[in-house]
């Protein structure tokens, strides 16, 4: 493909993304450096451009302690902060780091699951960005005996 | 794209069960070339109530849960997915 219609191809992603989401930022447009980073505290730099962490109860991580299949590893993220803007997961064993992020809107009610990938055994953390923006953090370490970040 | 939507007491319950390789490419001595969805957002109405941004470590196929507030049965979604290549998907499905 030529470089010009790569760019150009890009650009559109980016409009569509912007056009989907108008009521709010668009963290992969506005941070594409985070999503490339290979440590997980230069992911959290990246989105939020500081690392200072409060370890407190309220970013709540649901995991399991050991997981048997690291291709697929269950996981739920919420938080008890009202009006929080965005929740990020931080894989830091993985080769990127950041796993997913999370916009977050009024109405939205901030507990998701899904599953991820989980290279080797350490540590997943949630990170939660309260309305004044200040971050919060709940860290979990998962044991994993056959690595899956594979394909 | 699966997708179950279900009201009780104003509360909707999605689940979503995306069919999408989410390959990094780091296979092979990431030799191979990556796909997997960036953007994944739910519409209420003319509100946005779900926005994420996925990576490639999120699981093959992914399944994805949440819930918002404000809804009524017969209400509509819009789920909407870009992976990093271009490809999208949209669905509508009415909520139970």
């Amino acid at each position: 493909m030529k470089r010009r219609n790569f760019l150009g191809l890009g650009f559109t992603t980016l409009a569509v993304a912007a056009l989907q989401n108008t009521s709010s930022a668009n963290i992969l447009a506005e941070h594409p450096k985070a999503f490339n980073a290979t440590k997980g505290d230069d992911a959290v730099q990246g989105i939020y451009g500081t690392t200072d962490v409060m370890k407190d109860d309220k970013a709540v991580l649901k995991l399991p302690d050991i997981a048997e299949n690291g291709a697929a590893v269950p996981v739920t993220v919420s938080t008890s902060i009202e009006n929080a803007k965005t929740m990020a997961i931080i894989i830091d064993g993985n080769p990127h780091p950041l796993a997913a992020a999370w916009e977050l809107s009024e109405g939205t009610i901030p507990k998701f699951s899904t599953r991820i990938k989980m290279k080797k055994t350490g540590n997943v953390r949630l990170i939660v960005e309260d309305a004044n923006g200040k971050l919060h953090e709940a860290v979990k370490q998962v044991k994993v005996t056959v690595g899956g970040c594979g394909g | 794209m699966g997708i179950k939507a279900k009201v009780k007491n104003d509360i909707a319950t999605v689940k979503l069960l995306v069919k999408h390789p989410m390959k990094s490419g780091k296979l092979g001595g990431g030799k191979g070339e990556s796909k997997y969805i960036n953007h994944l957002s739910v519409k209420h109405g003319g509100r946005v109530v779900y926005d994420m941004y996925p990576t490639s470590a999120i699981s093959k196929n992914p399944y994805i849960k949440f819930a918002f507030k404000g809804a009524k049965k017969g209400d509509m979604i819009t789920v909407n997915w870009t992976d990093n290549t271009g490809a999208t998907e949209k669905k509508d499905i009415k909520l139970k």
